[in-house]
């Protein structure tokens, strides 16, 4: 018997016990529909992360640092205490708990600058930004960071310069601030000046200064309590973008304002000097030049390795964050496994039950002539077909489903790319994978079809 | 020709040990029609089986046109069976869900028949059980002769040199009956393939060419035409 007849044969017997067909195939279409659903979900989320990752960050960038904690993706510190080291500052947390970070250096940060495929270096430091304020206007609470144009924030008004920094003196302010600072709308905003206040700590350094040297000095008259004490200082910027915060974003809450990275190191030792903390950083941001090839990141990756810092690139975080959807997705993918093990005692079932009805049928086979093979093979493509018809429904139900949910995600997380997303070679590989199942299941039936006694099943009355 | 050779069946071993057929040799000669006659339980169709190659002799040999079909591996009986020979049986075995045309059609799919001449092989054969006006009907629709045409149908779809048929009016009414059996032996006539009859039917029986009685597993007499010189038991 010819394969295509065998197929057909089968798929007509199949037709002859519907309910029967369709009930066992739901079986497989539920582990079906699950297995496509997130097939899909995963496609989405991953284009979604790869979004978020590009929006968020300069594939041409890398971290660097002196402590493997900070670049490490392999989930937060490690538990043991460590041995404490003297020679590295005290960086304290939240309630003052004992964790020494090494930190990058001003000496490191020359290191940096000196390679030569290295573009830009940046320190990251926060500056204690007090409030920010207009005239006639109240003061309001916020961030302050330097501005990277690797990760351009989404503007509403005004204008980016295209590959450098900004210019001195200007500000992006997000559009959170337009009403609270008196402005009308975001275009109005642009080009008029706003205040921030930064706040300078109690100096040690200075106190120490004014004690020791300072006493002799010839100067001393220009020594004060001022120089020592707190302090609080206006510095004036103009508005130069009004900001949005895009789909992709990693920052929740109020989005920070930006100002160029030479306005940024011009406050932070402002607020910082003196202090022990001062140029000292917990990681500082690399951009290497035509860094966008992974083999130039790669090497002077290697080159800042042997140097003795650790590196974190785009595609280290990338492949984190994936790592995490990797994880969310087999757990679903696994759920779906499960239904699929149950679909396939169905098939079993039926099939054999199924042999057992037509045992007379397969001893009519048998004396007509059809080989032991083909009888097994007649079995088989029927399961195959239970596989298909379920598979088919599952994929067919998953694409409708998703379709239709897709556009209340995107309402609801704000995006505007679909979440779950359809390839179709991988459904058409579901599909081959879900027939396969089949085919596993209807062996065992099938075998028993095949060693059928013919003699005897045809003496059945 | 068909010479069938001290053929025993015994059935289970030692203690439950039962023999179906003794000893049993005869020779059929082509185009002829031959009754097998016999009581119940008296091994006719166990007979018919170990000839046609379905179950295996305990000794002895069946040859069809020089080929011994107890010598051959499960494959060749099966292709063997396929292109040679053919089945009617007491209780239809038709495949009740599937149409006539299907029915017809399996016998052909299983031998390979040229795609291009079923159709047509398939009409002809509906046509000689005057069944064609039913091809596209479900088997279970119809009533128990029409079955028993049906499986006359297909039995010469493929022109078998030889044709078993086992009890074929067993489940049937006389008239009906009468009607299949007239059936049976106008195609032996048209197609000059050899038929064998199991029946525990007289009437039936003297029909025939040939007779052969058996009784507990063993001949208790061949009748044959006096035509035919070679055969029987000696
Ligand atoms: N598998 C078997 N095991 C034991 N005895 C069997 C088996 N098959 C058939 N028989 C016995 O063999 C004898 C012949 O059976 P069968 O050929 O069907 O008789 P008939 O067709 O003449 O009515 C019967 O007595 C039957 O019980
Ligand atoms: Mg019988």
């Amino acid at each position: 018997m010819s394969t295509s007849d065998l197929i057909k044969r089968a798929g007509r017997g199949l037709k002859s016990a519907k309910l029967r067909t369709l009930l066992t195939a739901l079986a497989i279409s539920v582990g079906g529909f699950t297995l496509a659903l997130t097939l899909a979900a995963s496609n989405g989320v991953r284009n979604y992360t790869d979004e978020l990752v590009e929006n968020n960050f300069d594939p041409a960038e890398l971290t660097a640092a002196r402590d493997p904690e900070i670049t490490s993706t392999g989930g937060g510190p490690s538990g043991a205490p460590q041995e404490y080291d003297p020679a590295i500052g005290d960086v304290q947390f939240g309630d003052g708990g004992s964790v020494q970070i090494k930190q990058v250096t001003q000496a490191d940060i020359e290191i940096l600058e000196q390679y030569e495929q290295i573009e830009q270096v940046r320190p990251f430091f926060t500056i204690p930004m007090q409030y920010v304020t207009r005239e006639g206007q109240k003061e309001y609470t916020g961030s302050l960071q330097p501005y990277s144009p690797g990760q351009k924030p989404e503007l509403v008004a005004g204008e980016l310069p295209v590959d450098n920094d900004l210019e001195a003196g200007s500000i992006i302010l997000p559009e959170a601030y337009l009403e609270l600072l008196g402005f009308i709308n975001a275009d109005e905003a642009i080009g008029k000046e706003i205040d921030i206040s930064i706040s300078k700590e109690f100096s040690f350094d200075a106190i120490e200064d004014l004690l020791s040297g300072g006493i002799d000095s010839e100067d001393f008259t220009d020594l004060s309590v001022d120089t020592v004490a707190p302090q609080e200082k206006r510095f004036t910027f103009k508005v130069s973008g009004v900001s949005v915060r895009p789909a992709t974003s990693f920052v929740f809450g109020v989005l920070p304002l930006e100002i160029s990275s030479e306005d940024a190191r011009e406050l932070y030792v402002f607020a910082n000097e003196g202090s022990s903390n001062f140029e000292k950083y917990i990681y500082a941001t690399v951009k290497v030049e035509n860094g966008e090839d992974d083999a130039v990141l790669q090497s002077v990756s290697e080159q800042l390795e042997a140097d003795g810092f650790y590196v974190l690139t785009t595609d280290d975080i990338q492949e984190t964050l994936n790592q995490f959807v990797d994880i969310l997705t087999g757990m679903v993918f696994a759920l779906g496994a499960v239904t699929l093990i149950a679909s396939v005692f169905g098939i079993v079932n039926t099939q054999y039950i199924s042999v057992l009805e037509r045992t007379r049928e397969i001893g009519l086979m048998k004396a007509l002539g059809m080989s032991k093979k083909n009888i097994s093979l007649l079995f088989i493509y029927e399961a195959a077909w239970i596989g298909f018809i379920g598979g088919l429904l599952g994929i067919i139900g998953a694409f409708i489903i998703g379709t239709i949910l897709n556009p209340f995600i995107n309402d609801a997380l704000n995006i505007e790319d679909n979440l779950i997303v359809f390839d179709f070679l991988q459904l058409l590989g579901l599909l081959f994978a879900l027939m396969l199942i089949g085919v596993l299941a209807g062996l065992l039936p099938a075998r028993k079809a095949a060693k059928l006694d013919p003699v005897e099943a045809l003496r059945t009355e | 020709m068909i010479e069938v050779k001290q053929l025993s069946k015994v059935y289970g071993k030692k203690d439950t040990a039962f023999t179906a057929l003794q000893d049993v040799s005869f020779s059929v000669p082509d185009g002829s029609t031959v009754a097998i006659v016999g009581k119940s339980g008296s091994g006719k169709s166990t007979l018919m089986h170990v000839m046609s190659g379905l179950d295996h002799p305990t000794s002895g040999s069946v040859t069809f046109d020089g080929k011994v079909i107890t010598d051959m591996k499960p494959k060749e009986a099966d292709a063997f069976r396929a292109s040679e020979m053919s089945f009617i049986f007491q209780a239809f075995f038709i495949e009740a869900n599937r149409t006539c045309m299907d029915n017809v059609m399996l016998p052909m799919e299983i031998a390979k028949t040229t795609r291009s001449r079923r159709q047509q092989k398939a009409e002809k054969a509906l046509e000689a059980v005057e069944l064609l006006e039913k091809r596209d009907t479900k088997a279970r629709n119809l009533s128990g002769g029409q079955k028993q045409r049906l499986a006359v149908a297909r039995a010469i779809v493929n022109e078998p040199k030889l044709l078993f048929a086992d009890e074929p009016t067993g489940n049937l009414d006389s008239v009906t009956g009468d009607r299949i059996v007239s059936m049976l032996f106008e195609l032996n006539k048209k197609l000059s393939s050899t038929l064998i009859v199991v029946t525990h039917d007289e009437e039936l029986a003297k029909k025939c060419d040939m007779r052969i009685h058996i009784k507990d597993g063993k001949i208790r007499s061949i009748e044959e035409p006096k035509s035919t010189k070679k055969g029987g038991k000696k």
